[in-house]
């Protein structure tokens, strides 16, 4: 297979694409692709200070590393759940995020849960029925809460985080089965800021988990291969790989599902994008001072202070 | 002797494969879904339509991850 601007031998065949390219040009094409989209859905300018959410995963520091080539104004945070018992997962996968930035002099912001709210995340999990029944929904709610918190307190005018074209497909394949209307409005590539949040974008929303995890290993980014021990048996891994069996039966069903739901979000298939931003900026969790629509304590701050 | 076969890793197993066949072939006789992996050959990426050649050390890297 041959690349199919310069001729040489290709190192991705990307049949979504029906494009074929050698390192050289994927590493030019791919940054092209995600420029276009910051673009496209206005989701920063050159002056924005981004804060970049990573994991010390592929996706993530990918996203970081190529927001950084393409001179943008970036710092990261990293969370650290405390999910360590006998895999160390969450001490290792810090330590990439670390070396990241120390190898490209890029500040990086480490928040310890188990220190900062006196638990850590698996401890919270076990302690909740809602997180022994799903420890990743309390995982989402407490990254979502620090990552705003961190954004907000540091005068970050952008939130990027690094949720590629699987990710959303998988949510939307997932919200759709539920005809979840509310939450499929939430898989735009932007959501903007109100008061007390932070403009949240998706730079990959629109690249393929295989080009992120291929931009990775040829810009020979060390990522933390392993995955989080309580993904085991996930059903985002689970619709992720049905869309994948069709991806390979169907290329460009995965790009096709999701520019389909943007066109049906602009004709107003789902709730207004706004609506629910506008609803919490009315009232604060009187712990924190964040957004809520519950009318007293935050989701948050009720899974931290419950007994 | 010329080896006449090749190992390709997939989840942490090496499986002998015959050498002179396109990675495709083989990666479809061991069931293995190639849009969630990168074929890492001695180090580097390739391409799907790539011979297999004698001795090669083929890795399937997974790229799909999630919670």
């Amino acid at each position: 297979m041959r690349c199919r601007t310069c001729g040489s031998k290709a190192v991705i065949n990307m049949p979504q694409h029906r494009l074929a390219l050698c390192k050289t040009h994927f590493l030019e094409w791919l940054p092209v692709q995600t420029q276009r989209d910051i673009v496209k859905y206005k989701m920063f300018e050159n002056s924005d200070r981004i804060l970049v959410a990573v994991s010390g995963g592929k996706d993530s520091l990918a996203l970081w590393d190529l927001l950084w080539q393409l001179g943008y104004q970036t710092e990261g945070v990293y969370i650290n759940l405390g999910i360590d018992d006998g895999s160390s997962y969450s001490h290792r996968s810090g330590e990439f995020a670390q070396a990241f930035a120390g190898e490209r002099g890029l500040k990086l912001i480490t928040v310890d849960v188990g220190s900062e709210y006196r638990e850590t995340l698996p401890q919270m999990a076990e302690r909740t029925l809602r997180g022994r029944e799903k420890p990743c929904s309390v995982c989402g709610l407490v990254k979502r809460h620090i990552l705003n918190r961190v954004s907000v307190e540091g005068g970050y005018t952008v939130l990027a985080t690094a949720h590629n074209l699987d990710d959303e497909a998988a949510i939307l394949l997932a919200n759709t089965l539920d005809w979840s209307l509310q939450h499929l409005s939430r898989s735009q590539p932007v959501l903007l800021s109100a008061p007390g949040f932070t403009h949240k974008v998706k730079p990959f929303c629109r690249v393929y988990e295989r080009e992120s995890a291929a931009y990775s290993f040829l810009r020979g980014i060390a990522y933390m291969p392993d995955e989080c021990p309580h993904s085991t048996g996930s059903k985002q891994l689970y619709f992720k790989a049905y869309l994948n069996d069709w991806e390979e039966k169907m290329p460009g069903t995965k790009l096709r599902f999701y520019n389909n739901y943007l066109k049906a979000l602009d004709c107003g298939a789902f709730p207004a994008k706004q609506q629910s931003s506008e609803d919490l900026s009315e009232q604060r969790c009187p712990s924190c001072g964040q957004p809520t629509t519950t009318g007293g304590l935050c989701s948050f701050c009720l899974l931290i202070n419950k007994s | 002797m010329i080896e006449s076969t090749a190992t390709i890793k997939y989840r942490g197993k090496e499986h002998s494969v015959r050498a002179n066949l396109p990675v495709i072939k083989a990666v479809k006789m061991l069931k293995i879904p190639l849009n969630s992996h990168l074929i890492i050959r001695n180090g580097e990426l390739i391409t799907e339509d790539e011979l297999i050649l004698p001795g090669d050390r083929i890795e399937m890297l997974p790229v799909i991850s999630g919670g």
